[in-house]
């Protein structure tokens, strides 16, 4: 019930909220809106002093899902889209090869976040211990740093982690965990860690349904599919779960379909759920703070409409200016002066940066198509916007989803090359993870640049899915 | 026309496909050093178990520097060693299968050349692990000449460790010699650690070629093929397109297959470790199961309400397993897990567990004195164990010198 109940809510919430959508699009953007519901609930409900328990959190979600499925049955008569139609017999030749493909890797995948104890550093670490916390105390005990830990006042019940930044984390993940534990009245059980099982399908459906309405035909739609899922470190972190960067990524990734919906369609809607999106990175990690302000001004320049002419220069100008940063980081001896590196100060609890170019390019080159990370993920991307390019020109900055790449790339690039969380890419602890944040979005990216290779009429395929 | 483009599609991938990896087989030697030395493409030279015999490891060490000197008890260990009669220009690579390998051993290969029959070279294996491990020869400064004998030494601690050598092939620089060595690199099975969410190589050892840059060369390559041939076609566009994807695709698919066979391999490792058993019973099958035995002990000594503090003390810097585990299993109390040194902000009433020896800080029974040599504390010994001790403290107090150890 823990991990159904928040699902079917956010899809019926989008149902009401999106009634025309197709039912993949539902599902896939339903689960990680479920997801934020859990997290504003168990937020609200201690912020009201009623403490967390399961039972307050299920009522709510059970009264959204009810008013939600109510209100989508008014509009449209019916809560259930129609079901595909039939299609043509040759389907089955990529049909069952992926459903092949979903049973044999999602039973393993699976297999091993059952049997396996919590295992991985940062989830036990960082993530994990909040949750247990929670729990244990059926109440959100604060956590604070260190050294605020130290200067507490005597009886005051505040906690600190083994990691001296991890209580400045946001709640997002230990919040989703404790809602788990909750539901399984346990805070030790595998199961509790499905919904980073379930994560990557959830997106694999949006993906599906986002394709689809931007004419993709099924078979490519599929392939997709088979992109996304089949890459290894995306696996690696839904079956070793706990780790909140597949949450980032995937939320980003959606925030983006979601602008590209409102910018194909001119449905307002859309920008509503890319702001719940965008709200979402900000509850995930201290990165996706830069991630929600990139989905955020992606919605500005939606609204502003600049023209293509500018789109390019802009895009032109920041490209030349990372390319050369780059470039320059490798002799970084030449670039700074004194001692005393350039520091950036952000505001709040979050990071000084230290400004120092760093030689990133081979730790880029080894992390992209080297390790084994993403198979040929960035062969493809490269490949489809070069195609996007011979067909469309600089039109294809039109493209709101590979806007949103191309900043979040240049936000990591930044990071990773001109600061001293160079580090983090040359210890190799940090810097696959981070490109994990664009995974999911780079393939969104790539097959929408090959779409109009295949056109279709929209009217060639009955499905509802 | 379109027709007959659709049929033409799946030839003209599957030729260009053959064509990339052709031209993939013709520029193999170019990614292995010694690989094109006159004479190296020779049949493999095979060694068996019964070719090894024991000789004292002190024999080999005695004409090798490095850090053989610091290697406790090499007098009470033994080299696998074998004679051989071979041209190091023919052996640019070795493969060793290797059995019975104790966990975190070292092992070095050691040989002989005829020119210097007193004198022995060697060279560390890196990332070695039971099964096929490969390693270049030809960029060792001292692989040339005649090669009289080998030998393997495994170091670990003080004990010797286990290794019991199934065989050892020398091979030539020849293209299957390669393609052997990458495939075995490859599809080396290397059970997930708890680093395995940062990043997944695809290969281990000492790699010539990595499977990514082998599988997107062979799609690069194929699509460059195609791509003139498409030109002198002028197939349509959505043909273009799909074959451009396959030719994509299929190598992509071939990485998935050597990923998913890690994938069951990984399944059947952790299922013969944890499947069918409860949760309790998972635990004591973790590598840290003996601290959350400890962790369990401590329950009963450890107040768990968030007003008691604990300050969890353990000689280390930075992220240590072993005090941040404990911390966990010990969940939900209230500690502060940094330092090896009492504080200036612990109160009275502070419970504080001394993870392990720390240098520094010792307790006088006698006088129920817990210090740092900075700071004192009278405490009382709440619970004394082989892994650490726990102390509540009640009063601070000038520091007592020369405190003795708990």
């Amino acid at each position: 019930m823990a991990l159904l109940l928040p699902w079917m809510a956010g899809a019926a919430l989008l149902g009401a909220f999106l009634p025309a959508a197709r039912l993949t699009i539902l599902l896939g953007q339903g689960f990680m809106v479920g997801q934020v519901l859990v997290v504003l609930v168990l937020l609200a409900v201690h912020a009201l002093g009623l403490g967390v328990s399961f039972l307050p959190g299920a009522v709510a979600l059970t009264v959204v899902a009810f008013a939600s499925a109510v209100t989508w049955w008014a509009r449209t008569n019916r809560v259930m889209p129609s079901w595909p139609g039939r299609s043509a017999g040759w389907h089955l030749l990529w049909l069952i090869p992926l459903t092949w493909f979903l049973f044999e890797r999602g039973t393993v995948l699976a297999g091993e976040l059952a049997l396996r104890p919590l295992y991985a550093w940062d989830a036990w670490m960082n993530w994990a211990p909040k949750a247990v916390v929670w729990f244990n105390h059926a109440t959100l005990t604060p956590f604070v740093s260190p050294a605020d830990w130290l200067q507490a006042a005597p009886g005051e019940p505040v906690y600190t982690l083994g990691n001296w930044r991890a209580a400045e984390y946001p709640p997002g993940v230990p919040l989703i965990l404790l809602w788990m534990m909750l539901g399984a009245g346990s805070a030790d059980h595998t199961l509790i860690y499905l919904p980073w099982f379930l994560l990557p399908v959830s997106l694999a459906l949006a993906l599906w349904g986002h394709l689809r309405n931007r004419s993709a035909a099924p078979w490519l739609a599929a392939l997709a599919v088979y992109a996304w899922l089949s890459q290894p470190l995306p696996g690696i972190h839904a079956a070793l779960a706990g780790y909140a960067d597949l949450w980032l990524a995937v939320a980003f990734c959606l925030g983006a379909m979601a602008l590209d919906e409102w910018q194909s369609t001119g449905c307002v809607r859309y920008a509503a759920l890319a702001l719940v999106m965008a709200l979402a990175c900000s509850l995930f990690k201290i990165p996706g703070l830069a991630m929600a302000g990139i989905l955020l001004v992606a919605a500005v320049i939606l609204v502003a409409r600049p023209s293509i002419r500018v789109l390019a220069t802009a895009t032109i100008i920041v490209a030349a200016c990372l390319v050369a940063g780059l470039i320059a980081g490798m002799w970084p001896g030449l670039w700074v002066q004194g001692d005393t590196p350039t520091e950036l100060g952000l505001p709040g609890t979050l990071p000084t940066l230290r400004i120092e170019p760093s030689p990133l390019l081979p730790y880029l080159w080894e992390s992209l198509f080297v390790q084994a990370n993403w198979h040929l993920l960035w062969l493809l991307v490269l490949g489809s916007l070069g195609l996007g390019l011979v067909d469309r020109g600089s039109a294809i900055l039109r493209s709101i989803p590979l806007l949103v790449l191309f900043a979040g790339s240049g936000f990591l690039l930044f990071v990773f090359g001109f600061t001293h969380y160079f580090n983090q890419a040359v210890n190799g602890v940090t810097f696959n993870r981070a490109i994990l944040f664009l995974a999911p979005i780079a393939v969104y990216v790539a097959f929408g640049q090959l779409v109009p290779w295949f056109q279709r009429s929209p009217d060639s395929d009955e499905s509802g899915a | 026309m379109n027709r007959r483009a659709w049929l033409l599609a799946p030839v003209i991938a599957l030729v260009s496909l053959g064509l990339g990896l052709i031209v993939l087989w013709l520029l193999l030697p170019l990614v292995s050093p010694g690989s094109g030395s006159p004479g190296s493409h020779v049949d493999p030279l095979r060694l068996e178990a019964g070719d090894f015999d024991s000789s004292p490891v002190v024999a080999w060490f005695a004409d090798v520097g490095g850090d053989f000197g610091q290697v406790d008890g090499a007098r009470s260990r033994s080299a696998l060693h074998a004679e051989v009669s071979l041209e190091a220009e023919h052996y640019p690579q070795i493969a060793l299968e290797l059995r019975d390998l104790s966990p975190n051993a070292r092992v070095y290969l050691f040989w002989r050349s005829a020119n210097s029959p007193g004198a022995a070279s060697s060279m560390a294996l890196a990332d070695v692990k039971e099964g096929e491990n490969w390693y270049s020869l030809a960029g060792q400064e001292d692989w040339r000449g005649s090669i009289s004998a080998i030998a393997l030494v495994a170091v670990a601690g003080p004990r010797p460790p286990l290794l019991r050598v199934a065989a050892v092939a020398f091979h030539g620089g020849t293209r299957q010699a390669l393609v052997e060595r990458s495939w075995s690199q490859w599809t080396r099975f290397d059970p997930w650690k708890m680093g395995s969410v940062n990043r997944y190589a695809g290969a281990r050892g000492d790699v010539i070629v990595y499977p990514a840059v082998a599988f997107a060369a062979w799609s690069a390559i194929a699509l460059l093929v195609f791509l003139g041939a498409a030109r002198l076609l002028r197939l349509p566009r959505p043909v273009i397109a799909a074959v451009a994807l396959s030719l994509l695709f299929l190598p992509w698919i071939g990485l998935d297959r050597i990923w998913q066979s890690q994938l069951d391999a990984q399944f059947e490792v952790t299922r013969d470790r944890f499947g069918g058993l409860t949760q309790a019973e998972k635990h004591q099958r973790e590598m840290d199961s003996e601290i959350q035995r400890y962790a369990a002990r401590l329950a009963s000594s450890l107040p768990s309400a968030p007003e008691n503090r604990i300050f969890l003390l353990h000689d280390s810097t930075g992220h240590n397993y072993w005090r941040l585990r404990l911390q966990f299993h010990l969940l939900p109390r209230n500690i502060y897990n940094f330092g090896r040194e009492l504080l200036s902000g612990m109160r009275p009433g502070d419970h504080v567990l001394v993870l392990g020896d720390v240098e520094g800080v010792g307790y006088d029974a006698a006088r129920g004195l817990l210090s740092d040599g900075e700071r004192a504390w009278r405490a009382q010994l709440v619970d004394r164990h082989r892994h650490g001790r726990v102390y509540r403290l009640d009063e601070r107090v000038k520091p007592a010198p020369g405190g003795e150890g708990g």
